[in-house]
């Protein structure tokens, strides 16, 4: 067979092999988009990538933690008496009007205050904190690192902003609500000024959209 | 003894008379906070019904260890508090504490507050006698329903 011939065929099966894998590799880990989101969202839902937090609790909140629940994530930090607590307010606000909409949407859809401040805030002063705006709200904190790592992954932002003493720091971060889907994919945010009824209403949309019950 | 009270009356009167004719403060409240929390903000009006200019440069309250008056920013997206040295009440005009903008944050409250609960405040205004406000402590509060087109609020803005 002539060379030339032959370096060509190969080319071409090397390039189908690899065009299959891709195929298998890319059907593999391509997040489930419903057709119906596809033009209530800027993106597709992405998955996560495996994380290491501690709930209000103290026990472990992972990956599989989010699995099999929606989950709506707000990044702040306790010792905030102005965005944090009106923040919650609002999404507070939310749910009450998704439970009175929609009881069977309750059974898995929850609201997690991320501290970002694990220095001021342990698990237990959290979980008075959140339980004080519902008593089904969750909290998360965690390493630095870690906090850093699942927070990056939708975006989220915050910086520690030097006070006047070394306890007396404040802390920049986004107000947007983050929302997770039970597959553990991040769907899409909300950024501020909040709206509990337009929050309530497009969560109760997207989880109609994934066949769920609402 | 009923002479000094009348004295005692007779020097505070001028003071109080002055305090309530500076500026007029609406609806004085305070955030109830979680009971795990440490910090609260208070919120009110402020009007000036005056020829001039005020401005507020210090508050304090007996109930807290600190008092520092801040303002909620949003900058790049990130919302942050920043303390502010003093806040000015336009002379004829009014400005608006409220959440999200404009707030007196007070640290490390010397007993837990629930609602309905009074907390004295003092406002400092340059130039000018305390004035003795109390606030009451509300549970709950988003922002002004006016507020809700504008990411940030403004100094001056109400």
């Amino acid at each position: 067979m002539n060379p030339a011939v032959r370096a060509v065929r190969y080319g071409l099966l090397l390039l189908g092999l690899v065009g299959i894998g891709w195929f298998y590799f890319m059907g593999s880990s391509s997040p489930y988009l419903p057709p119906e989101l596809a033009g209530m969202m800027s993106g597709s839902p992405k998955e996560l990538a495996p994380f290491q937090l501690v709930d209000q609790d103290n026990k472990p909140f992972t990956l599989e933690s989010l699995k099999g629940q929606w989950t709506m994530v707000f990044f702040g930090y306790a010792h905030c008496p102005d965005i944090c607590p009106m923040a919650m307010e609002e999404i507070k606000e939310a749910y009450g009007i998704m439970e009175k909409k929609s009881p069977a949407a309750m059974k898995n859809s929850r609201v997690m205050f991320v501290s970002v401040d694990p220095k001021r805030d342990p698990p237990e002063m959290l979980k008075g904190y959140v339980t004080y705006f519902h008593k089904s709200f969750l909290a998360a904190t965690g390493t630095e690192e870690a906090l850093a790592a699942f927070s990056r992954q939708m975006g989220a932002g915050y910086r520690m902003m030097p006070g006047k003493t070394a306890e007396d720091y404040l802390v920049a971060h986004t107000s947007n609500f983050y929302l997770i889907d039970p597959r553990g994919q991040y769907v899409t945010y909300f950024n501020p000024p909040h709206d509990p009824e337009a929050i309530a209403n497009k969560w109760l949309a997207i989880r109609k959209a994934y066949g769920e019950p609402i | 003894m009923k002479k000094a009270g009348l004295l005692g009356l007779f020097l505070m009167l001028p003071w109080s008379v002055w305090a309530a004719d500076l500026v007029k403060v609406v609806d004085p409240w305070v955030r109830e906070a979680p009971p795990t929390s440490t910090v609260m903000a208070a919120y009110m009006g402020l009007e000036n019904g005056g020829q001039a200019a005020l401005h507020l440069v210090g508050v304090t309250s007996p109930l807290f260890a600190k008092v520092e008056m801040h303002q909620t920013v949003t900058k790049d997206g990130m919302a942050m508090m920043e303390p502010v040295q003093h806040m000015e009440v336009p002379a004829g005009g009014k400005i608006a504490l409220a959440p999200g903008g404009l707030h007196i944050m007070l640290f490390t409250p010397s007993k837990a507050l629930k609602s309905g609960d009074k907390v004295p405040l003092v406002l400092q205004f340059a130039g000018s006698a305390p004035q003795n406000v109390e606030a009451v402590v509300r549970a709950g509060g988003t922002a002004p329903a006016a507020d809700h087109n504008h990411h940030q609020m403004q100094h001056h803005q109400h």
